[in-house]
């Protein structure tokens, strides 16, 4: 399972969306970032795999959740952030399902969920929880 | 193995249905248990373990509160789900949630702090864990 595959593709849909700045896994913050108010803040918050990949031709799974976080400022009222949410779930949302491909597979992506925000040292901050199964022969 | 006939129909169906609620308490418990696993919190010298608590004081584990059928909250406090987990049968809603004002800065993630995620951690492994519960519970009623 190449997982750089998985994040590129996730990761890469929401960048090139520019619906904020976004903190990517492991990518050091431009200045602009920093300074930034309202941005996202994404990162996969669970990842198990499935298939040993002993035979070339077996299909390794990778089932997990990947998760953007819309951040504003504390205290503007949740329109904005629901609105940047309900963007972000759209961005992952397709009938009757979002694929996306991936060398030597792809990746299905289930019910986008948009949990309740949250206020936390100053900000508001709205998680979306794409879960997502990636199939991938090695 | 027993042998049910069109006689014995009630029998076969009454067992089915200890097998579904045997099956749903066991796969339940597991995932409470597992999504209530703790490690040294940050302030105290740890660093982030994803799918674990963070333990500082024991205030945020201490937290839980688990509610059958959304009406009554049967129990509370850390670990003790099992009351809950108990009484479930096949079909019941069950809500296990951690109140501590900073649960969800703790589980999601906040400015500087990545996210324990706990409880994706949990979510995400619930078809295995109904796996394993249903393979333990058809061992055990055969």
């Amino acid at each position: 399972m190449k997982t750089n595959d998985i994040s590129k593709a996730l990761c890469g849909r929401v960048e090139d969306a520019a619906i904020l700045l976004a903190y990517f896994p492991n990518v050091k913050a431009t200045a602009e970032l920093k300074d930034a108010t309202s941005y996202l803040d994404v990162t996969f918050a669970a990842r198990r795999t499935q298939g040993s990949g002993l035979d070339v031709t077996e299909v390794v799974q990778e089932i997990g959740i990947f998760q953007v976080v819309v951040v504003v400022p504390d205290g503007g009222g949740v329109t904005v952030a629901e609105n940047y949410s309900t963007d972000i779930a759209k961005l992952f949302t397709q009938s009757p399902v979002l694929n996306l491909p991936i060398a030597g597979g792809n990746i299905i992506i289930g019910t986008v969920d948009i949990m309740p925000g949250f206020n936390v040292d100053g900000e508001y901050r709205v998680p979306v929880q794409i879960p997502y199964i990636a199939n991938q022969t090695m | 193995m027993t042998r049910y006939t069109f006689a014995n129909l009630g029998k076969w169906a009454e067992k089915e249905k200890r097998t579904r609620d045997a099956i749903v308490r066991q796969a339940t418990n597991d995932m409470i248990t597992q999504a209530s696993r703790t490690a040294t919190g940050v302030t105290r010298g740890g660093s982030v373990r994803e799918g674990y608590i963070p333990r500082a004081l024991g205030t945020l584990a201490a937290s839980l509160t688990s509610t059958l059928y959304g009406s009554t909250v049967l129990t509370q406090g850390e670990g003790d789900f099992s009351q809950v987990v108990g009484s479930m049968r096949a079909g019941d809603r069950a809500v296990f949630t951690w109140t501590a004002p900073y649960a969800k800065a703790r589980n999601y993630g906040s400015r500087g702090q990545d996210g324990w995620h706990w409880v994706e951690g949990a979510a995400n492994d619930w078809p295995v864990t109904f796996k394993l519960a249903a393979a333990k519970a058809r061992a055990i009623t055969g």
